[in-house]
């Protein structure tokens, strides 16, 4: 077997990641319950037109389909809480793909994306962080294959999505974002957008860039989240890529789930960045503790200094992966690329940070 | 310490604990890839977890469990991997065959708009149905009222007589409404006139000229 196999079939690796993908997963399979349950007082789908995949003898009837909503509801909290997740993770992939071959006009990319992610979630460790009753010391390194098929759905996503709109002439010159301008902009200035960006955006050459940029980021994303040394970049531009998306079209979750398997894409380490603080300044405690809130992906050891350090040097260092300590600004752009909350900010602050001082010193790889 | 004697160190921390745990639950306790102090911190601390786990399985569950179920085993890791794979693959290259191209993660195909008008073809010729309403004589002759809209709530194919956008593009709009046509068509029993319904679209594909197509539904009697 080829060496690449061996290794994809047997990597081990941290999961706080996956955890913390599971819950986001969880809760866009609950927002989605939550529709199709509002959906439901408006009338049963089998009481009117469908189109199903299935023989119409198999399409759920009223109450089945009323049991199964319910079901996934149920079973999207249990993925969220982390209780019998992976379990809830399968059941709700297959009643969501049962739903949609009972009527395929409820089919939506987002929705199929969904279910496959959460089905390829299920056969992975998900359910060793971010679950309630979920021991802080217990055991967070699991096997990683199935995290790798996860990343792998999404990187054909972005080739299929990407490669058909080049093969589109329309899509290539931009004729198809121009007119979705065109379309819709007077609904983006009922929102708020400003007129001005508006008529800036329904102009031809714009949109024909646009389109540019948006074929070429896909088909560069699906290859450049696999780079060690371009992820970072390639995760920030995408996730304000989806960002926009989010903001100018109706996509239901697919933002969301795109962003939440961006975390699968981090180093499956735990705490191999540091942050000291000095634990007699309240300020620099409190950085602290917020920076500790904001470690979802488990990417810092966060830990006081000591009192000659503290009293020698500044209130906050932040020690990068490779032993780097950084202060001030680097620092906060040390935080900014390990934390999602502040991902967004990373590139800005690390920009504004190369062109500050540095006041660094190189430090002990953490053990 | 390298990476295999620290897995085999803690051969039941990489399983999944709890009911699982065991070395048996985890297929590769070799490990070839394993963040450094991680690992060494579980080796630390799973002890007691791992008794309680075997405890529990022995206690409490059979030789089967769906989780047990869901731990796939190296081979079956391989064949599950390419098989998805492949199936994936072969979803994404054959939704042009489907009528409505699903599964082919076809984002923003087209932004392209669609007008439909509806037409009752019946025995004294062709009748309209503005905004899809209707009314027609029933087999004893009582006049009823028929609503496009009692059957089809879909928001693109139930705006009748008004410029909508083609979500997921016209070829996928025109093959619902195909559909929708012969739904509707056989859920008129009352309806002792209409022998077919009749769609006249009005698209335009990305802006470009409008063009026009007219699809019937299955006849409802006679041929």
């Amino acid at each position: 077997m080829p060496a690449f196999l061996l290794r994809w079939r047997d990597e081990l690796g941290e999961t706080t990641p996956t955890g913390a993908a599971r819950v986001a997963v969880g809760l866009l399979l609950l927002m989605n319950a939550v529709r199709a349950a509002r959906e439901l007082g408006g009338g049963y789908f089998g009481d009117e037109f469908h189109w199903p995949l299935l023989p119409e003898i198999l399409v759920a009837s009223r109450d089945a389909y009323v049991f199964i909503v319910g079901a996934q509801i149920l079973l999207s909290l249990l993925v969220v809480a982390g209780i019998r997740a992976r379990e809830a993770l399968f059941s709700s992939a297959l009643a969501g793909a049962y739903v949609l071959a009972c009527d395929r006009l409820q089919f939506h990319n987002n929705r199929w994306a969904l279910d496959i992610d959460a089905l390829l979630l299920s056969l992975a460790p998900c359910d060793r962080a971010w679950a309630i009753g979920r021991m802080r010391w217990a055991p967070r390194i699991g096997p990683l294959w199935a995290v790798r098929l996860v990343q792998a759905q999404l990187s054909l996503i972005y080739l299929t999505s990407g490669g058909s709109k080049l093969m589109d002439p329309d899509w290539r010159s931009g004729r198809v974002l121009f007119e979705r301008f065109v379309l819709f902009g007077a609904n983006a200035v009922d929102q708020g957008v400003p007129q001005g960006i508006v008529r800036a955006l329904t102009r031809p050459e714009v949109g024909s860039l646009l389109a540019k940029m948006a074929i070429a980021t896909e088909l560069v994303l699906a290859i450049a989240l696999w780079s060690p040394s371009v992820r970072a970049l390639a995760m920030w531009w995408g996730l304000w890529f989806h960002l926009s998306i989010e903001a100018s079209s109706r996509v239901e979750g697919f933002s969301w789930l795109t962003l939440a398997v961006y975390a699968l894409f981090s180093t499956p380490d735990a705490s191999a960045r540091r942050l000291e603080f000095d634990p007699a300044r309240p300020l620099a405690r409190a950085l602290a503790r917020a920076v500790q809130q904001a470690d979802w992906l488990a990417r810092f050891e966060v830990r006081p200094l000591s009192r000659e350090c503290a009293a020698a040097g500044p209130p906050l260092v932040a020690v990068d992966r490779d032993g780097t300590a950084a202060v001030g600004l680097r620092a906060v752009a040390v935080i900014a690329r390990g934390t999602p909350l502040l991902f967004p900010l990373w590139l800005p602050l690390a920009a504004a940070a190369s062109l500050t001082k540095p006041r660094e010193t190189r430090r002990t790889p953490p053990s | 310490m390298g990476a295999a004697p620290i897995a085999a160190s803690i051969g039941v921390a990489v399983s999944d604990g709890g009911a699982l745990a065991g070395p048996a639950a985890e297929p590769f306790p070799q490990a070839t890839r394993i963040a450094g102090h991680a690992v060494r911190s579980e080796a630390r601390t799973s002890k007691p977890r791992v008794t309680r786990g075997r405890e529990k399985m022995q206690i409490g569950r059979g030789a089967f469990s769906v989780k047990k179920a869901m731990n796939l085993g190296p081979r079956a890791r391989v064949v599950f991997g390419a098989s998805w794979i492949a199936s994936q693959v072969a979803l994404v290259l054959s939704a042009g065959e489907r009528p409505d191209r699903i599964f082919g993660f076809r984002m923003f195909p087209e932004a392209s708009t669609l007008e439909v008008h509806l037409i009752r073809e019946t025995s004294a010729g062709d009748v309209t149905a503005p905004r899809g309403e209707w009314s027609a004589l029933d087999a004893v002759g009582q006049l009823r009222h028929f609503s496009w809209h009692d059957r089809v709530r879909d928001p693109v194919l139930g705006a009748v007589d008004a410029t909508v956008f083609a979500s997921y593009g016209v070829a996928t709009q025109l093959a619902r409404l195909q559909r929708a046509l012969d739904d509707v068509a056989a859920h008129i029993d009352q309806d002792g006139e209409t022998r077919r319904l009749r769609a006249h679209v009005v698209f335009s594909r990305n802006g470009h000229d409008a063009q026009t197509v007219e699809l019937t539904s299955q006849p409802r009697w006679g041929g």
